[in-house]
């Protein structure tokens, strides 16, 4: 860990030919540190003041106590975007992890093309969230889209997908595992190739067979990186925005009123900044302490290789 | 004890079993398993292949067609409609396949404007054995075909019946094998309400019946046993070079008429021979129009005091015009054509825009449905309504551009013409089941739907404001970065400081930061700057670094050895020269990173182009696109071709920089 010494002293054991380069350091980093300083930690600070004032934009921000906490606890449209986003990161984080961790397994067999592959299914995440969604709002046309057009052909009569408010959330997770599947494949084929291909053949040696190995080597070795996919997949599925913003505008009937959409209307159309403030903290929090039990359940089973040896 | 000795045969029989399990266990070779498992893998992977690749197939494909085509389910691959010119007319007619009269064979035919709905009919008098059937006994019914008339047919007790009537209990059918198909006629339903109705007898139960007159059989009863089926009436395609546009009202004495193998409604002309009739192919909306270079070196503004119309308006090209005498102030007097009439405001003289006859040759009459979206222009002080043809959309291929000027003002009124051919020249008219029928096409990528979706206007911008909106910020973010994020890479990576490992603790968390947490306090401080509805708060903090970058570049610093560092310190340079000469050259891959990075980041960016950015002018193409939207409701061939622009310089991007890409991701899901 850290060591902290009290920096005065630290300074004056220091030869001038150290301190020159320790000023240095100071003034290279100077445009990070004060970006994080003016960007991040005021901004961060401020927006836990601004979480309990009544900011509208135009006034100047007033303490109001705990009187957006206690909006925030009757506010319909808080609790339905809630569900909404759970209901999104349900179903976009673990699914789509384990389709890209079975796409990945696949090509790390030494099949034909892995990049083949591996391109067709990366592309979709550097696709404009706008232009990929614009893009499946066609495809989830009801009366011209592909799916139903499909469906069609197969004799099936499709619901209205986007404009359902069924279907519509369902809709947003399919577009989410498109997005999101490619980046998660990437990084689950460098894990897999960074298992070291002794521990498979001592393996067979000893007669496992595929699952057996499966279970007993490339979990645990993967089990880093699959940790990694979850946190980084929680957080990002957290914040869906660009489908709900460009295409449902959080409808039908609120049924895609996904979180940050929520934020971004309060704060930008309803102008209720100070409640927006403490909207993105809740979120803020929420995140943190989910990415905590994430780490707590994965303590007990993520394998780091260091353990062993170090 | 009983138990006891019971178990030791069991005992026994399962120790054999084991002694045989290694021949009894099912296994494959080696080698059939590893083909199993790469073909399930193959499966899988291509199944997602097509998950990962069809919308965006659907996407393209979208925009490389008309228009009609978004509509039409059957149509997967964007087409080109054949069309044929209409006699001298501007129209094009499409053409479709149809068997040809003879049934051998196919030939091009233009649709006969209308279409007849046609039943099956059976002979009453020749059905026998009627059967009666509880109609709740009844399972589904379906269309049966034979000798090409179709039949309502239904199952039950696994045989086939046709419906010919029903009580208010039963349904009424005959057996299908019962049935002579010789009896059968197929009678347009027009004639059907024509027949008298009668009631006939057979067997136990009456049955509705019409009298009906049939060609060559004489007068029969009969019953509706069909559906009812929708015919086209075709004519071969080279009928239509006979085709004349004449005004609807000149049309007269409508009589229905046999021709060729059908029947159709024909006319005779006002002022033609009453001898010569004609078919109608079809009537619509016209308009005038002349090329907008000709309105504007002649064309001139008159108060209509000065004008004297003539008693008739004339008609050049098939366009009706006032037509008048002009007498300027200086007493000279010229035959002039009314072009536009202005519209008339209170206490304003009215006044009319006015063309000398000796140019209104060049006029031309075109649909009225492919003048959409036209545009005012000012000629002399009139306004005159332009249509832009020089990227025309499908609507405007019903008419043959080459024939009239890229830019037109549509003068003149709305006119009812009908297109018609001499029903002599016809010899071929016949009915095909609309099941025969195809449209003629040709696989034919419209590109201009990507121009038209670029020069479309959204606001005060175009498609093309956005673009440069967007190559600007993006520009600006990669400069942003790759200064301020080797900098700071560089101290992290290479220099000793008290407090690095803690500052560099800093940079770590809030690579785990979400941004959204932030974003209120920044609007207030870009706010305060003056800078919302600017493109600054898109680019301005890539100059402070990000900590993504930072980590990236810290790492490659990490990877070079000091030593050549230090060997050119010893020669003289300074820190600034080793860092320019020496190491920044070695960072070429890191920098490629930066820059695929900066520029995906700050194209895709979303969020903050909707908080900043309010005007279209600054728009950048995220947003630009969302716009687009709602302005596109229905032309999704060009909101498609708008998405593809957008999603293309990071899918080139990225083909190009592959490797980059993939490190960078990688490198990311390694540190955890």
């Amino acid at each position: 860990m850290l060591r902290v010494s009290n920096p005065v002293t630290v300074w004056k054991t220091m030869s001038p030919i150290r301190r020159q380069e320790a000023l240095t350091f100071y003034l290279w980093i100077s445009p990070w540190l004060v970006g994080f300083i003016i960007w991040q930690l005021w901004p961060l600070l401020e927006s836990l003041w601004l979480a309990f004032s009544n900011y509208r934009i135009l006034n100047v921000p007033q303490f109001v106590g705990l009187a957006n906490i206690e909006k925030l606890i009757n506010d319909a449209d808080f609790w339905q975007s809630l569900r909404v986003t759970l209901g999104y990161v349900i179903g976009v984080v673990p699914i789509g992890s384990a389709i890209a961790l079975t796409a990945a397994m696949a090509l790390a067999q030494k099949l034909q093309g892995v990049n083949f592959w591996r391109t067709i299914y990366f592309l979709p995440s550097i696709v404009s969230g706008v232009a990929a969604a614009v893009m499946w709002w066609y495809v989830f046309n009801p009366d011209t889209g592909l799916i139903n057009t499909a469906l069609a052909a197969l004799g099936i009569n499709g619901p209205g997908w986007l404009s359902d408010p069924y279907w519509a959330l369902p809709s947003v997770i399919i577009v989410g595992w498109w997005s999101g599947i490619g980046g998660q494949v990437v990084i689950y084929l460098a894990g897999l190739k960074g298992i070291p291909q002794s521990l498979y053949e001592s393996a067979e040696i000893d007669g496992a067979d595929g699952w057996a190995k499966f279970r007993n080597i490339t979990l645990p070795m993967l089990s880093p990186t699959i940790y990694f996919n979850m946190v980084v997949g929680i957080i990002g599925a957290f914040q869906v925005f660009d489908v709900a913003f460009s295409i449902t505008e959080g409808g039908p009937n609120k049924a895609t009123q996904v979180y940050i959409y929520n934020v971004y209307q309060e704060a930008f159309l309803n102008q209720n900044m100070g409640y927006a403030s403490l909207l993105s903290w809740v979120l803020f929090i929420m995140i943190l302490i989910l990415t905590l039990i994430v780490t707590a359940i994965s303590r007990s089973r993520v394998y780091y290789e260091s353990e062993v040896e170090g | 004890m009983a138990n006891r000795i019971d178990t030791l045969p069991t005992q026994k029989i399962s120790d054999a079993l084991d002694a045989t399990k290694p021949q009894k266990r099912f296994t494959l070779s080696l080698s059939a398993q590893r083909f199993v498992r790469f073909m399930l893998s193959y499966g899988f992977l291509a199944i997602g292949a097509i998950f990962m690749l069809f919308p965006v197939f659907w996407m393209l494909t979208a925009a490389l067609k008309p228009t009609w085509q978004i509509t039409s389910r059957d149509i997967w691959i964007p087409s080109f409609w054949h069309k044929t010119a209409a006699g001298d007319s501007v129209r094009l007619l499409n053409l479709w396949v149809a068997p040809n009269e003879a049934g051998e064979g196919t030939q091009d035919v233009i649709l006969f404007g209308s279409k007849r709905q046609y039943v099956t009919m059976l002979q009453a008098e020749n059905l026998s054995n009627i059967i009666a059937i509880p109609r709740d006994q009844v399972g589904g019914f379906e269309v049966i075909t034979l000798d090409d008339m179709q039949l309502n047919g239904l199952k039950w007790n696994n045989e086939n019946y046709v419906l010919v009537g029903a009580d208010s209990d039963n349904l009424l059918v005959v057996a299908l094998s019962g049935i002579d198909m010789l009896d059968a006629v197929v009678v347009p339903k027009t004639q059907i309400r024509g027949g008298e109705r009668t009631d006939v007898a057979v067997g136990d139960y009456t049955l509705e019946a019409r009298l009906l007159e049939i060609e060559d059989r004489g007068m029969l009863s009969l019953i509706e046993a069909g559906p009812n089926i929708e015919l086209s009436t075709v004519l071969p395609a080279a009928y239509a070079e006979n085709a004349m546009l004449v005004p609807l009202g000149d049309l007269d004495d409508k009589k229905l008429l046999p021709i060729g193998d059908s029947e159709a409604d024909q006319y005779t002309l006002l002022n033609g021979s009453t001898d010569e009739r004609y078919i109608l192919i079809e009537q619509a909306d016209w308009r005038p129009v002349i090329g907008i270079d000709v309105l504007n070196q002649h064309a001139f503004t008159i108060p209509s005091t000065d004008f004297e119309a003539a008693a008739e308006p004339r008609i050049f090209n098939n366009g009706v015009f006032q037509v008048g005498n002009y007498t300027a102030d200086d007493g000279a007097t010229q035959e002039v054509a009314v072009v536009v009439q202005q519209e008339i405001q209170t206490g304003a003289n009215p006044t009319m825009l006015v063309l000398p006859v000796e140019y209104l040759d060049s006029v031309k009459v075109v649909l009225s449905s492919s003048l959409l979206e036209p545009y005012p222009v000012n000629v002399d002080g009139t306004a005159v309504r332009v249509k832009d043809f020089t990227h025309p959309s499908v609507e405007e291929e019903n008419i043959d551009l080459t024939q009239i000027p890229d830019e037109i003002a549509i003068i003149g009124d709305r006119q009812d013409m009908a297109l018609i051919i001499p029903a002599s020249s016809v010899q071929q008219l016949y009915d095909v089941f609309n099941s025969d029928l195809q449209r003629n096409l040709s696989v034919s990528f419209q590109v201009q739907n990507f121009v038209r979706a670029m020069i479309r206007q959204t606001g005060e911008a175009t498609f093309l404001t956005f673009f440069k909106n967007s190559t600007i910020i993006a520009g600006l973010s990669i400069v942003g970065h790759l200064i301020s994020c080797t900098m700071v890479g560089y101290a992290f990576g290479r220099l000793r400081a008290p407090g690095k490992n803690l500052l560099f603790a800093v940079v770590l968390a809030t690579m785990m930061m979400p941004g959204f947490i932030t974003v209120i306090p920044v609007y207030r401080i870009f706010r305060d700057l003056g800078m919302v509805d600017t493109l600054w708060p898109m680019f301005l903090r890539t100059f402070f670094g990000n900590a993504f970058l930072i980590f990236l570049l810290r790492q490659f610093f990490s990877t070079i050895p000091m030593e050549l560092e230090e060997a050119a310190r010893i020669d003289g340079a300074s820190r600034l020269q080793t860092f320019f000469r020496i190491l920044l050259p070695l960072l070429t891959p890191a920098l490629a990173t930066i820059v695929i990075f900066s520029f995906l980041w700050s194209w895709n960016n979303l969020f903050d182009a909707a908080i900043y950015l309010n005007s279209p002018r600054n728009y950048t193409v995220a947003i630009g696109l969302r716009q687009f939207l709602g302005m596109y409701q229905s032309d999704f061939n060009l909101l498609m071709a708008a998405a593809t622009i957008v999603m293309l310089p990071t899918v080139l991007l990225f083909f190009f920089s592959q490797r980059y890409f993939i490190e960078g991701i990688t490198l990311t899901g390694m540190k955890g």
